[in-house]
C-alpha cells in the first residue's frame, strides 16, 4: 500500500502535525509523533533518561489512594470516577520514554481495582475489556480468570465462560472458585441449550 | 611395411629434442593479461551485485510502508525546502518515532525467526520468501543505523541515550494502542452479542 503523506499540515505555533482523511496507521502515528512533541515540549533536559518523574507518579499515586479511600466509604460510584481518572492521568502526564516496566505495573495495578469496581456496579462489559487488556499484557492468574467468567456469565457467554474456565483451571487446577464457576457455567450452558 | 607407417615405437625422434622453439614475450604481456583478467572479474562482479541489488528492490517487503520513516523525511523535506520552518523538537519527535518502529519491526523479525526458519528447512516456504525474510532484517537495521546516525548529527553524543529512549517508546506505544482499543472493543462486542447497557454501563437484562 502507497503511503500519501502529500496532505501533510504542519501548524507552527501548535507544533502539531495534521493529515486530513488519513488512514488509520497515518493518524497513528501522527498522534504519536504529536504526543512526542508535546512530551518533548516540557521537557527541559535534552539529556532525558527513561526514568519516571516524581511529579507524575506523585499526582497519578493522590488521584489513585483517594479513589481507594471512597472505596472504605462504600462510595462506589466516586470511587470508579478517581480511579479512572488517574488512569487517564497517566496515559496522559507519563511521557512516552518514562520506563516501561513502571508504567505497565502501574496501569496494571489500576486496572485490577477498575475491574472489581466494575463488577460491583454491573458494568460486566466494561470490566471484561479491562480484562482482556490484563491478560494480553501478560497478567494471566486465577484472579483474572474468575473474574473474566464471572463476567462472560452476567452477560450469558457461555461458551466463551467455559473456554476462559478451562484456561483458568489448566493453570491452577485445585482453585476452588473456579470449580464452583466451571459447574455452574456447566449446568447454565445446559439449561441454554436445553438439556436441563 | 605396416599399414599406418608404425615400425618405430617412439613419438618423438632424437632430432627433435634439441631444438626447442623459444619466442619472446614482452615484459607488458602478463600484466595485460592479469589486468584484463581482474578488470573482467570486476565488471562481472559489479554487474552481479546490480543484478542481485535489483532482484532483492522488486522483492515485497514483509511489512506494510513504514509511514514512520516516510514522516520523519516529509517533516525533513519540508523544513530543508523552506516551505515551513519545522521546530526542532517536532523532528526529533518524528526522529524519535521513526526509532520505535525500527525496534518494533526488529523485534517482530526476531519473534518469527525460529518459526521462519523451520517453515524454510521443512520446505513449506520457498526460496523467495526467504529472501524477502533476509532482505528484510537487513533493511530494518540499516534504518535503524540510520536513524541513530541522524540522532548523531542532530545532537552530538545522543545515540546511547536514543537507543534506550527509542526501546522504552516502542514498548509504551504498543501499551497505549492496547489500551485505546478496549473503547472500541466495548462497542464491537455489545453489537456482536446483541446487549444493551443504560447510560452509566450497567447491563440491562
Amino acid at each position: 500500500m502507497a503511503t500519501s503523506l502529500s496532505a501533510l499540515q504542519y501548524d507552527t505555533n501548535s507544533k502539531l502535525l495534521d493529515v486530513p482523511d488519513a488512514s488509520e496507521d497515518i493518524e497513528m502515528n501522527v498522534k504519536q509523533i504529536n504526543k512526542l512533541t508535546q512530551d518533548l515540549v516540557s521537557e527541559n533536559n535534552p539529556n532525558f533518561t527513561p526514568q519516571p518523574r516524581d511529579d507524575s507518579t506523585a499526582m497519578i499515586k493522590k488521584l489513585f489512594e483517594n479513589g481507594l479511600k471512597q472505596l472504605q466509604q462504600q462510595k462506589m460510584a466516586e470511587a470508579l470516577k478517581s480511579v479512572n481518572l488517574a488512569i487517564e492521568m497517566a496515559q496522559r502526564k507519563r511521557t512516552s520514554w518514562e520506563a516501561f516496566a513502571v508504567q505497565l505495573q502501574e496501569l496494571q495495578f489500576m486496572m485490577k481495582n477498575r475491574v472489581d469496581l466494575c463488577l460491583v456496579q454491573g458494568k460486566f462489559m466494561d470490566a471484561l475489556q479491562d480484562l482482556d487488556f490484563l491478560q494480553n499484557t501478560g497478567l494471566t492468574t486465577s484472579d483474572v480468570f474468575i473474574r473474566k467468567t464471572d463476567s462472560l456469565l452476567k452477560l450469558k457467554q457461555y461458551e466463551q465462560a467455559r473456554a476462559e474456565v478451562e484456561r483458568g483451571l489448566s493453570l491452577d487446577p485445585t482453585n476452588a472458585k473456579l470449580r464452583v464457576l466451571h459447574i455452574e457455567n456447566t449446568r447454565k450452558l445446559a439449561e441454554y441449550n436445553g438439556d436441563v | 611395411m605396416s599399414f599406418n607407417d608404425t615400425q618405430h615405437n617412439s613419438t618423438f625422434t632424437e632430432d627433435d629434442s634439441g631444438t626447442v622453439e623459444m619466442k619472446a614475450v614482452s615484459f607488458y604481456t602478463p600484466l595485460i593479461y592479469v589486468s584484463i583478467l581482474v578488470i573482467s572479474l570486476i565488471v562481472f562482479a559489479s554487474h552481479y551485485r546490480k543484478k542481485t541489488v535489483k532482484e532483492l528492490n522488486e522483492l515485497p517487503s514483509l511489512f506494510d510502508e513504514s509511514i514512520a520513516r516516510d514522516l520523519y523525511f516529509e517533516l525533513k523535506q519540508m523544513n530543508d525546502s523552506g516551505e515551513a520552518k519545522v521546530h526542532e523538537k517536532v523532528l526529533k519527535a518524528a526522529l524519535l518515532n521513526r526509532g520505535a518502529e525500527a525496534i518494533r519491526r526488529t523485534l517482530k523479525l526476531k519473534e518469527s525467526e525460529p518459526q521462519i526458519t523451520m517453515l524454510y528447512k521443512n520446505g513449506c516456504v520457498g526460496e523467495e520468501y526467504w529472501k524477502r525474510y533476509q532482505n528484510e532484517v537487513k533493511i530494518v537495521e540499516l534504518d535503524f543505523k540510520d536513524a541513530v546516525q541522524t540522532a548523531e548529527l542532530m545532537q552530538p553524543g545522543w545515540p546511547q541515550l536514543f537507543i534506550a529512549v527509542s526501546k522504552e517508546i516502542c514498548f509504551n506505544q504498543a501499551l497505549k494502542r492496547r489500551f485505546q482499543a478496549i473503547l472500541l472493543r466495548k462497542e464491537v462486542f455489545s453489537k456482536q452479542w446483541q446487549v444493551n447497557f443504560d447510560s452509566t454501563g450497567k447491563l440491562i437484562e
